[in-house]
């Protein structure tokens, strides 16, 4: 049986790819120039196109270190915004807006305003509230005097 | 992605200082401190203790670095600190086959 030669060939030992990935996603998170970051962007692309994960069947702590690098860099999403690196390295941004939630739930507590609420009947001022039920208050509001309340009652 | 990242938080805030608390598979031994101002954040260690779920997070502003807590052992910095939570969280790569 013989093996198709343009497939990449992976490393027996997967001990000996994680520190090397580890130190490529750090120097993708430090690197300052924009073709540096290309550069390294496409290795990680390359790997990821064919895996799910950097190492292994699962995910590790170099999908972790990647994710961050991804995360903490902003030229890399200038790249992946123009849409440079579609497929494999965007499947990270799943896994960074899941995150994302954890991170500003708990920075930004007061950035995620309550929804607006939605009125069920607005009661129209041409109407006679007593002509027509639903658009009666379910409440009476605190300006309503007793008698007005006895009458629609 | 085997296991979801579904993170159930209590954020209890007390002044500047925020705890993570997540439901833990066990009772948490290890706490993971750091600062909201640290610059490049930890974020790998952060995602790290919280899908584990082995390390309470703890948001200190007085925090100069990122340290593990762990059994009154502190381990500083941001790569030991990952090696440590991938081992203890059973995410560290080394162990798995390709």
């Amino acid at each position: 049986m013989t093996r198709c030669s343009s497939y990449p060939k992976r490393s027996a030992d997967p001990s000996l790819q994680t520190p090397a990935l580890i130190s490529s996603a750090r120097a993708l998170a430090k690197a300052a120039a924009h073709p540096e970051v290309v550069a390294a962007l496409e290795e990680f692309d390359n790997r990821l196109a064919y895996r799910t994960f950097l190492v292994g069947h699962d995910i590790g702590s170099t999908d972790f270190v990647l994710w961050a690098a991804l995360k903490s860099e902003h030229l890399i999403h200038l790249a992946i915004e123009t849409d440079r690196f579609p497929q494999p390295i965007s499947r990270r941004l799943d896994f960074q807006r899941v995150a994302n939630t954890l991170t500003y739930s708990v920075c930004l507590p007061t950035s995620t305003p309550f929804p607006p609420l939605k009125m069920l009947s607005v009661p129209s001022l041409n109407r006679n509230p007593k002509q027509d039920r639903r658009t009666r208050p379910l409440l009476p509001s605190p300006s309503d005097s007793k008698a007005q309340r006895r009458v629609r009652s | 992605m085997t296991r979801s990242l579904e993170v159930r938080y209590i954020a209890l805030v007390s002044f500047k200082r925020v705890t993570l608390t997540t439901h833990f598979l066990s009772s948490p031994t290890m706490s993971l401190t750091l600062s909201l101002t640290l610059s490049p954040f930890p974020y790998a260690a952060a995602a790290l203790a919280a899908y584990t779920k082995q390390a309470e997070v703890i948001f200190d502003d007085a925090a100069t670095e990122v340290a593990l807590d762990l059994n009154g052992t502190v381990i500083s910095g941001e790569e030991q600190t990952i090696e440590e939570l991938a081992k203890v969280g059973g995410l560290s790569s080394d162990s798995t086959t390709v």
